[in-house]
C-alpha cells in the first residue's frame, strides 16, 4: 500500500513534467519535425499537445491537480542548477549572495511549460528566455508571470522551437530543458539544437526519467495505470533515456557530462531531494567545451 | 513581449503600493518575524510593513513595579530573539528586570507527588527567563525602527484579499484604516504575503475564512505580581483541583508573577473583588496548601506530610513498582532506559521537595488581570499569500507557559522558510514557499498542545485513584534522571 503510493508519488510528478515537456517538445524540437510530418510549431505529435493544452488553465495550481507534483519537485530542480551554475560560473558568480545566485547570466529555458522553472531562475537574478511549443502555455506562463511586477524585465517568453532559436544565431550562459527529452520524437536532433543554443564554456542542463524497471513500475504502471495520477499515455516508456543515453546525446551536441543527480519523492513530506539513486528521476549538467569551435569531443 | 492576455492581467491588480510582506498584528510574534525578516541574509532586502491597534509602546518606568503581563521565556526564545538584533536581549535586560530561573518544581496540590528540574541536569545556566511582555516588545520596537521596519501605528488591516484560485500568483490586497486624530485615513497595499500575527480572535484568520478547532476549559488565568520573603529563582507550580497556580521570580527575585488558573467566578473574584493583601495571602495559602486550599489528605498532617509520604514510599515500599512505571514513563517519553548503579538508586538521589518562599503584597496599586483559557488551532496556517504565526494560529494552555514562545518559533520557522524560498527562486507567498512552515509549526505546536492538554486534564481529577497514580507517577518522574532531563529539555524549547 505504502509502496504503491509511493511508486505513484515518484511517477506523478512526471506527469507534470510530462506535460511541461510535451508542450516544450512541441515548441523545441525540429528533430522531430523530421520523424513526423507534423505543424509548424515542430515536432510534436498534435494529439500529444491537445491533450496537454487540456492541462494547462492548471498549470498553476499547486496543491492539487496534474501539476502539483512538478511544483513539488521543483526547488530541488533549482537547487541543483543554481548550485551548478554557482560552481561553474564562479569567477563572475562567486560574489552574489545566494538569493541573487544567477545575477549577471542569461538562461534559456526549452519546453518551460506554464513557466515553473522559468520564474524560479528569473527571481534568483538570471536574465531568462523562456521557450515552449504550446501557445497555451506560453499565454498561461506570461500571463502568470506578470501579476508579479517583480519579475519585470528579466522574465521574457516566446512561442518558439528551439531550432528556429538556434537559428538566429542566439546563445545563452546556460540552456535548460527538464522532462522534455522523453517527450521529443527525435532526442539526437533535439539534443543538437540545445548544443547550438549553449555558449562556448556554458552549461546545458537536462532531466528525465530513466529506462529501468523501477521507472516502468513508477511512471507507467504505478502513476498511470494503477493510480490515474496521469493520464494514461503521459509517457511512453520506451522514449524512457537513460543517463549513458543521455551522456551520448549531450556529447554528440558538443557538451560533456560533468554531473548526474537522482531525484527522489518522498511521499510523507511531499518532497523531493537530490540524490544518489538515478533509477528513475535524474538530473544532468553538462559543460560545453570553451573553444567556440565546433566541438570535437565525440 | 506580453501577450493581450497578460496585459490585461496586468492591468487589472493595480491599486494599491507594493509589500513584500504585510504583518498584521504587532504582538512579540509579529515584531519578531519583522525583525528577524529584516535581519536574515536572505530576506534583508524585503520591504516588510506592520501593522498594529496600538501606537507604539513608551519605555516602561525604571523603578515601576513589575507588569503582570509576563512570559517565562526559553532559551530557545532568546535565541530568537537575538536573531532579531544583537541588541535586543541587551536592552530588554538593562534595567535589571529579567530574572534567569535555574529550577523549576511542580506538585501536586490533592495527591502529593512531586517533580523537580534543574538547568544543571542538562549543563545549561537557566531554564529560561521571566520577562514583562512590553519589556520585549518594546525592544523589538526599537529594533524595528533601526531596521526599516514600516510600522503603522493605531490602524488595522480592515480588509485583506487572497487572490482567488483562477488568478494564481496574484497579489494579496488588504485595507488599511489608520486613526490619525480621530479621523479615518485609507490606504491599500497590495503584497507577496500577509501574516496574521493579530492574535487568538484573528480578524485576518476569519476573513479568509480559516476554521480553528479546540476547546475552552472553562477556566481563567488571573495574572498578578506579589513579593517573597526571599529572592528566589525557582518556577514553582502547585497543581489544584481548580487549576494549577504558578509563582515565577522577576526582577531581583524579591517580586513574583503570579500566573493562576482557576473557576471564573474564582477568577474574577481574585482579579477584581480581592485587596492586593488579601490577593498575596490568597496566594500564599494556595502555595503553601493552607486555610481554603489545603489538600483533602492533609486534615491530620502536617502541611506537606503527604508529599513526604510519597517520597518515603518511593525510596522503600514502592521503589520496585517505581522501577516499572520509570521504565514505562521513560518509554513513553522516549528517553532509553539506562541500567545502572545510579539509576538503581537514583531514587533516593531524587531531588527532595522545596517549600516555596512566603508571599506578601508588591504594594498598593498593582495591576491585575484575568484572561479567558482555552486551546485551539488554526485547521490551516497557510493559504496562498497567507501566513497564521503566534497565536493568531494556535492558543494553548497557559500553564506550561509556551504560548509565547511558540509564538517566537513560529516567527523563526517563517523566516527560515521564506530564506530558503527566496534561495530557491521561489515565490515567498506561494503554497510551494509556505508549506514548510506549516509542516514545521504544526509538528512543534501539536505534541505541546496535546501534552499541555493531557497534563490540565489530569490535574482535574479529583477521585482518589487518579490522584495516587498521578502521584506514583509524579515521584516516578522525579526519580528517574533521563526522564527529568528530557522534560527540561523539552520545557526549554528544545534548545
Ligand atoms: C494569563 C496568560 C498568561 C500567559 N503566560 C505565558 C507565559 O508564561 N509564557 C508564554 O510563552 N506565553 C504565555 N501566555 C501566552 C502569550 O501571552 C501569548 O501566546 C502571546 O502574547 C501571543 O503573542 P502574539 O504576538 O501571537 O499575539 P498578541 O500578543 O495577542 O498580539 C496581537 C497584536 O495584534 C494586534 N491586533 C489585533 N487585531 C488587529 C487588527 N485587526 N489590526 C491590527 N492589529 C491588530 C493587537 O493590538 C496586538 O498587538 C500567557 C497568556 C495568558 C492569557
Amino acid at each position: 500500500m505504502r509502496r504503491r503510493a509511493l511508486d505513484a508519488a515518484r511517477a506523478s510528478p512526471r506527469g507534470g513534467r510530462t506535460a511541461e515537456r510535451a508542450s516544450s517538445r512541441s515548441s523545441a524540437t525540429p528533430a522531430r519535425a523530421r520523424a513526423r510530418s507534423s505543424a509548424s510549431a515542430g515536432q510534436v505529435d498534435p494529439n500529444e499537445r491537445a491533450k496537454f493544452e487540456r492541462d494547462a488553465a492548471l498549470w498553476w495550481n499547486e496543491t492539487r491537480g496534474p501539476f502539483a507534483a512538478l511544483h513539488a519537485m521543483n526547488p530541488t530542480r533549482v537547487a541543483f542548477v543554481r548550485d551548478a551554475m554557482r560552481e561553474q560560473f564562479k569567477e563572475t558568480l562567486g560574489t552574489n549572495a545566494m538569493r541573487d545566485a544567477l545575477r549577471g547570466t542569461r538562461v534559456l529555458d526549452v519546453g518551460c511549460g506554464g513557466g515553473i522553472f522559468a520564474e524560479s531562475l528569473a527571481r534568483l537574478g538570471a536574465d531568462v528566455t523562456a521557450i515552449d511549443a504550446g501557445l497555451a502555455n506560453i499565454e498561461i506562463a506570461r500571463a502568470h508571470a506578470a501579476r508579479d511586477p517583480g519579475l519585470d524585465g528579466r522574465l521574457r517568453y516566446e512561442h518558439v522551437a528551439a531550432e528556429a532559436l538556434g537559428d538566429r544565431g542566439e546563445t545563452f550562459d546556460a540552456v535548460t530543458s527538464l522532462e522534455v527529452i522523453e517527450h521529443v520524437s527525435d532526442p539526437m536532433g533535439f539534443a543538437k539544437s540545445l548544443g547550438k543554443l549553449v555558449r562556448p564554456g556554458g552549461a546545458l542542463f537536462l532531466s528525465t526519467i530513466n529506462r529501468t524497471a523501477r521507472s516502468f513500475a513508477f511512471a507507467i504502471v504505478g502513476a498511470e495505470r494503477a493510480l490515474g495520477l496521469v493520464p494514461p499515455g503521459t509517457h511512453s516508456f520506451s522514449k524512457f533515456l537513460t543517463p549513458g543515453e543521455v551522456a551520448l546525446l549531450a556529447s554528440r551536441s558538443g557538451c560533456e557530462m560533468r554531473e548526474l543527480a537522482g531525484m527522489v519523492y518522498d511521499p510523507i513530506r511531499n518532497t523531493w531531494a537530490l540524490s544518489t539513486d538515478v533509477q528513475i528521476n535524474f538530473i544532468a549538467h553538462c559543460v560545453k567545451a570553451k573553444e567556440s569551435t565546433k566541438k570535437s569531443k565525440d | 513581449m506580453l501577450s493581450s492576455i497578460s496585459r490585461r492581467f496586468a492591468s487589472t491588480a493595480t491599486s494599491g503600493e507594493i509589500r513584500d510582506v504585510v504583518i498584521v498584528g504587532g504582538g512579540v510574534a509579529g515584531a519578531a518575524l519583522a525583525c528577524a525578516l529584516r535581519r536574515n541574509e536572505a530576506t534583508s532586502d524585503l520591504q516588510v510593513m506592520l501593522v498594529d491597534a496600538n501606537d507604539s509602546i513608551k519605555r516602561p518606568l525604571k523603578d515601576a513595579k513589575p507588569d503582570a503581563r509576563c512570559v517565562a521565556l526559553t532559551p530557545r526564545s532568546r535565541s530568537v530573539l537575538d536573531a532579531c538584533g544583537p541588541r535586543v536581549w541587551a536592552r530588554i535586560t538593562e534595567n535589571g528586570r529579567v530574572r534567569a530561573f535555574d529550577s523549576m518544581q511542580a506538585w501536586d496540590g490533592v495527591g502529593g507527588g512531586h517533580v523537580s528540574y534543574a538547568a544543571s541536569e542538562l549543563g545549561a545556566e537557566a531554564l529560561g527567563h521571566v520577562v514583562e511582555n512590553s519589556l520585549i516588545l518594546e525592544a523589538l520596537e526599537r529594533e524595528m525602527e533601526t531596521l526599516g521596519v514600516e510600522r503603522v501605528g493605531k490602524a488595522s488591516a480592515s480588509e485583506t484579499r487572497a487572490p482567488r484560485e483562477s488568478e494564481a500568483g496574484a497579489l494579496a490586497e488588504a485595507k488599511i484604516s489608520v486613526d490619525e486624530d480621530g479621523k479615518t485615513r485609507e490606504f491599500d497595499v497590495r503584497a507577496r504575503l500577509i501574516v496574521a500575527a493579530d492574535g487568538p480572535k484573528s480578524a485576518v484568520r476569519k476573513s479568509a475564512g480559516i476554521k480553528i478547532a479546540g476547546w475552552g476549559y472553562g477556566q481563567r488565568a488571573v495574572v498578578g505580581t506579589v513579593r517573597t520573603d526571599r529572592a528566589h529563582s525557582t518556577a514553582w507550580q502547585r497543581f489544584l483541583p481548580t487549576g494549577p497556580i504558578a509563582l515565577l521570580p522577576i526582577g531581583d527575585g524579591t517580586y513574583s508573577n503570579v500566573v493562576w488558573t482557576t473557576t471564573p467566578s474564582e477568577a474574577k473574584r481574585l482579579a477584581e473583588d480581592v485587596s492586593d493583601e488579601e490577593f498575596a495571602q490568597e496566594v500564599h495559602d494556595a502555595l503553601q496548601g493552607l486555610g481554603a486550599y489545603k489538600s483533602p489528605f492533609q486534615e491530620n498532617f502536617d502541611r506537606f506530610a503527604t508529599l513526604r509520604f510519597f517520597e518515603d514510599a518511593v525510596n522503600q515500599a514502592y521503589k520496585p513498582l517505581v522501577r516499572v512505571t520509570r521504565e514505562t514513563v521513560s518509554r513513553a517519553v522516549g528517553v532509553p532506559v539506562i541500567e545502572s548503579a545510579e539509576e538503581d538508586t537514583c531514587a533516593e538521589f531524587a531531588p527532595r521537595f522545596r517549600y516555596p518562599p512566603f508571599v506578601s503584597p508588591a504594594g498598593t496599586d498593582t495591576k491585575r488581570g484575568s484572561f479567558p483559557l482555552s486551546t485551539h488551532h488554526a485547521l490551516s496556517l497557510t493559504k496562498p499569500r497567507l501566513a497564521l504565526i503566534g497565536d493568531a494560529a494556535h492558543v494553548v494552555h497557559p500553564l506550561g507557559g509556551q504560548g509565547l514562545n511558540l509564538g517566537l518559533r513560529d516567527a523563526e520557522l517563517l523566516v527560515n522558510a521564506i530564506a530558503r524560498a527566496r534561495e530557491l527562486g521561489q515565490d515567498i507567498g506561494s503554497a510551494s514557499a509556505l508549506a514548510p512552515y506549516a509542516r514545521a509549526s504544526v509538528a512543534a505546536n501539536v505534541p505541546m498542545m496535546a501534552a499541555l492538554d493531557g497534563l490540565q486534564k489530569l490535574f482535574s481529577a479529583e477521585t482518589y485513584p487518579v490522584t495516587f497514580a498521578r502521584s506514583l507517577g509524579l515521584a516516578a518522574v522525579n526519580a528517574t534522571a533521563p526522564v527529568r532531563r528530557k522534560i527540561a529539555w523539552y520545557a526549554m524549547g528544545g534548545a
